[in-house]
């Protein structure tokens, strides 16, 4: 290619780039202008860094969520969503410049996708060092599920991070420079405040093993290499090492909290022997895994039925892993097979030996399912790069001797001719046949070098694009507005109406009722479990939805005593609160026979202040009083009488209490320990001032970075 | 000369198979079938395997042709699913529900009341379960339990559709049966018309004192779904 061309061709692969965002934009135009809902865990995660940003920017770290089933500990919905991630903050400032909440945090997970694919196309310059097999794979990955997952799940805060770790990593290993290490670190940063940084250690661990077991000679130079940079910048790797290290405290102290069991993710935990309330049984974890015949049952035939949570990759693919399949091997190609082979092993769970040996062994692995996920993770990103170096191979390939090129045609045809054949049958649309001709063109212009490079660019493109586009558009068309989820646990769909047989389903907004009359909440306080299995839901609602309740006597019970009577208590609101310890026990009793449940501000109380982890009241009571406040008990709550600390108990199974003496007084309860706050707060500092810290240091360098070896 | 002549031929096969990428394909599916417990795996495509779903639907509109080793070998599948899966997992319900339908076609009643009543245990709110359990009363004539489940598949929340398109076992029957979002609600709105056509006069009935009477002259012929 000349220079001119090379340059014309240049900017038809930008200006294809930019075409291919706004489809995929287009496609997905539902999710984004928020006509349709987010699906699946992306719902939930919505939630959580909602709530999360609405405080942070009032100044709360919020290590309690008040509004979650009456009271609930948040570090484990932070940990989920990675609180510290610094990108959070564009939602901040597009919700402050006006945009609404749910439409800018989709612009986010958007913009984050994106972020992604860029990374992924540096990733693979670094190992291609070609453009246009660089732009293939950014636009495979671009047009794949993963894209389809941001509005349906969780997985794009998870494969963002893993991506530029990858780049990082690969570029400082061909050049070690400050900017990579600290890009490499910062991504894994935002990886280890997340709940479950696992997956990505499990890839990175099996990835190393890989590597370095084909490319053992590597293993000296990259020690060498590491080595040279210490030497030469012995503060920088050691801040970055300090940084590292900080980033782990917030997924320790989760691990310990978990270890005390006072809250729990039922469901997962169910039938663990692991004390930490976060493990998982090997049944549990072998509930899930992937199912090779139902990825392949979905990505040849009913492609309108593909859904965002369906495993999908372009059908160019597929096209070239067959094409490819008598192109040379090559130790990355050796590399890339076994390393997703490994991962797909783990990801079977059950039906694998691997999965159950690491489970037994390996400490990590109990407390994480799901494994499926690692299709998404690992397996579609390391196929995709597998698929670009059959096709780097195969254009390589194209300048042999003039009968391997009429035998490479024969079997370019023949893997058409099968293609058109599979899908003969199979109903698919006319743009997956348009795929299978532009991919025949496009690899017959190759081999006979007929047509110009830009010719081949676009017909790379539409080989690519055109299936996704038959199958995106479906989702955008079919969408059941209103949908949510069979099992929905925050929002029902509204009863259909046997009456005009009306065929619009609705949301309508959960009430209370539906979570006691439902399924047990996701993740809750042991207290609140506990209250659920010995009182009506009912009973527990109408008691919990009062704030503040006044008691004149308290008496111990055990959590062994029959609960007909604290039933029977609860359900009238008689003026008695029963804790588990004898200590507290006290009380005239002779007031009045039902206890006082405060609604409003009286002349003997008052709500001076109220956040997340924060609650004051003034007190002014004729005697002392049983003040029980109906959040669930735990035990990082604490409480102080006029800055005194004073005993909060378990009250009436999973709520808080405390004797307020008579007079004026002030209560406060508040949550978690100082330390944990100025923890929280550096971190919530710290992690934008690494990120700006990148940014510039990716300026400074930028002359250096265009020049990396490729 | 022979042996030149082999030795090129060897050479190029070993060019052709142990060079190329094909032969990581090779040793990938030899590795398959080594490191890969079929049996398991078999257990994890809950939909994929049985029973023909097209089978499912024939079963309803045409009785007369039912294959009864077909219903047989699509109980022992989803019997199984049904036993293995947690109580609280998604597809539990479903997959129990079958069970309980292919036992009815079978001619086994009280099973099916079994399975179906524990598919609705797990998950009270599905309609279909509700309705085929009150179909089941109906038909043996135990009005008032029928009319129970009637009222619960009225009330409850029309996740059909939704459960078609999300639940594996569902939803490969869907795609057998090419159902889009489309033929998902006509099938939903289907059993509503046939509940509604229950309820509305049975409604009433429940305030008359020889309701079972009434109920039982107005029978109609009604079926699984």
């Amino acid at each position: 290619m000349n220079k001119p061309s090379d340059q014309r061709s240049r900017m038809l692969v930008i200006i294809l780039t930019g075409v291919s965002l706004v489809l995929w934009c287009y496609l997905f135009r539902l999710f984004l202008n928020g006509s349709a809902p987010l699906e699946g865990d992306a719902h939930p995660y919505l939630g959580h860094v909602r709530f999360y940003l609405e405080n942070i920017t009032r100044g709360v770290y919020p290590l309690w969520n008040p509004i979650d089933t009456y009271g609930n500990v948040n570090e484990f919905f932070l940990r989920r969503i990675g609180e510290f991630n610094p990108f959070f903050w564009t939602i901040v400032f597009l919700t402050k410049s006006g945009v609404p909440f749910l439409i800018a945090y989709r612009l986010f997970l958007v913009a984050y996708f994106f972020m992604g694919i860029a990374g992924f196309y540096l990733l693979s310059r670094q190992l291609f060092g070609d453009r246009l097999a660089s732009f293939t794979a950014a636009l495979l990955l671009l047009f794949s599920c993963i894209g389809a997952s941001t509005f349906e799940s969780f997985l794009l805060l998870e494969i963002v991070p893993f991506i530029w770790f990858s780049y990082f990593l690969v570029a400082f290993m061909k050049a070690p420079q400050k900017v990579f290490l600290l890009g490499a670190v910062f991504s894994l940063m935002v990886i280890n405040i997340t709940y479950i940084p696992f997956y990505f250690y499990t890839i990175l661990f099996i990835f190393l093993i890989c590597f370095f077991t084909v490319y053992g000679s590597r293993i000296g130079v990259a020690y060498r290499q590491v080595g040279d940079f210490i030497g030469r910048h012995k503060v920088f790797p050691c801040l970055c090492a300090v940084i590292l290290v900080v980033s782990f405290i917030p997924g320790i102290l989760w691990y310990q909290q978990t270890r005390q069991g006072e809250a729990l993710t039922m469901q997962r935990h169910n039938g663990s022997q692991d004390v930490n309330s976060t493990s998982v049984s090997i049944n549990k974890v072998n509930e899930g895994g992937i199912i090779p015949n139902f990825i392949f049952d979905r990505q040849f035939v009913d492609l309108d039925m593909v859904g965002l949570h369906d495993f999908y990759v372009p059908l160019f693919a597929y096209l070239m892993l067959l094409a490819g399949v008598w192109g040379r091997l090559n130790r990355r190609l050796v590399v890339f097979f076994v390393f997703g082979f490994m991962i797909f092993l783990i990801g079977l769970a059950d039906a694998s030996y691997l999965h159950r040996f690491l489970y037994d062994h390996v400490s990590f692995f109990k407390y994480f399912r799901n494994v499926q996920f690692f299709l998404w993770f690992a397996i579609l990103p390391v196929f995709i790069l597998f698929v670009v170096e059959q096709m780097l191979i195969f254009i390589e390939d194209c300048r042999q001797s003039r009968v391997d090129r009429k035998w490479m045609t024969v079997w370019v045809v023949m893997v058409h001719v099968f293609a058109v054949g599979l899908f003969l049958f199979k109903h698919v649309g006319c743009l997956t046949y348009a795929v299978i001709i532009f991919n025949l063109a496009w690899m017959l212009g190759r081999i006979w070098s007929v047509g110009s490079s830009r010719a081949w660019v676009l017909l790379l493109w539409g080989a690519i694009i055109l299936q996704p586009f038959e199958v995106y558009s479906h989702i955008a068309v079919d969408y059941p507005p209103g949908y949510q989820h069979p099992y929905a646990e925050k929002y029902v769909l509204s009863p259909i109406s046997l009456e005009d047989g009306e065929k619009t389903v609705h949301f309508k907004k959960r009430s209370k009722t539906d979570m006691f009359r439902q399924d047990l909440p996701y993740f809750s306080t042991r207290w609140l479990y506990e209250a659920m299995g010995s009182i009506d839901g009912k009973t527990l609602e109408n008691y919990l939805g009062a704030s503040f309740i006044v008691y004149d006597r308290v008496e111990m019970i055990t959590d062994k005593s029959d609960p007909a009577r604290l039933r029977a208590s609860l359900a009238r609101f008689d003026n008695i609160a029963f804790v588990y310890t004898d200590t507290a026990q006290g009380g005239d009793g002779l007031g009045l026979p039902k206890a006082r449940v405060i609604t409003a501000a009286d002349k003997d109380f008052e709500v001076l202040k109220f956040d997340a982890n924060d609650v004051v009241v003034r007190t002014s009571f004729t005697k002392p009083c049983f003040l029980v406040r109906t959040q669930n008990y735990h035990s990082q709550w604490r409480a102080f009488i006029d800055g005194k600390p004073a005993e909060l108990l378990r009250t009436n199974i999973c709520v808080q209490g405390l004797w307020v003496p008579a007079g004026e007084h002030v209560v406060r309860w508040q949550f978690g320990t100082p330390a944990r706050y100025v923890l929280a707060y550096f971190l919530v500092v710290l992690y934008p001032f690494v990120l700006i810290g990148l940014i510039w240091l990716w300026f400074r360098s930028r002359a250096s970075i265009q020049k990396l070896p490729i | 000369m022979a042996m030149v002549s082999f030795k090129s031929v060897y050479t190029k096969i070993a060019d052709l198979i142990f060079r190329r990428v094909i032969f990581l394909f090779l040793i990938g599916i030899v590795l398959s079938f080594l490191l890969i417990d079929q049996g398991k795996l078999d257990v994890k495509t809950i939909n994929t395997m049985l029973p023909s779903a097209v089978d499912i639907r024939e079963f309803a509109y045409h009785p007369a042709q039912m294959d009864k080793r077909k219903i047989r070998n699509m109980l022992t599948y989803y019997k199984f699913v049904c036993d293995i899966m947690g109580p609280d997992t998604y597809d539990k319900p479903a997959a129990c529900g079958i069970v309980g339908y292919a036992y009815y076609y079978l001619g086994d009643e009280k099973k099916a009341i079994d399975y179906l009543s524990m598919a609705n245990k797990n998950y009270e709110h599905f309609f279909w379960i509700n309705y085929n359990l009150g179909i089941i009363y109906y038909n043996q004539e135990h009005y008032e339990q029928a009319m129970n489940y009637f009222l619960q598949a009225k009330d409850a929340y029309p996740y059909t559709v939704g459960f078609l398109v999300t639940t594996r076992t569902y939803r490969h029957i869907a795609k057998s049966l090419k159902l889009n979002k489309e033929g998902l609600q006509q099938s939903l709105n289907q059993g509503a018309e046939y509940l509604k056509k229950i309820y509305s006069f049975s409604a009433l009935l429940m305030q008359d004192p020889t309701f079972e009477k009434q109920f039982e002259k107005k029978k109609v012929d009604l079926r699984l779904l």
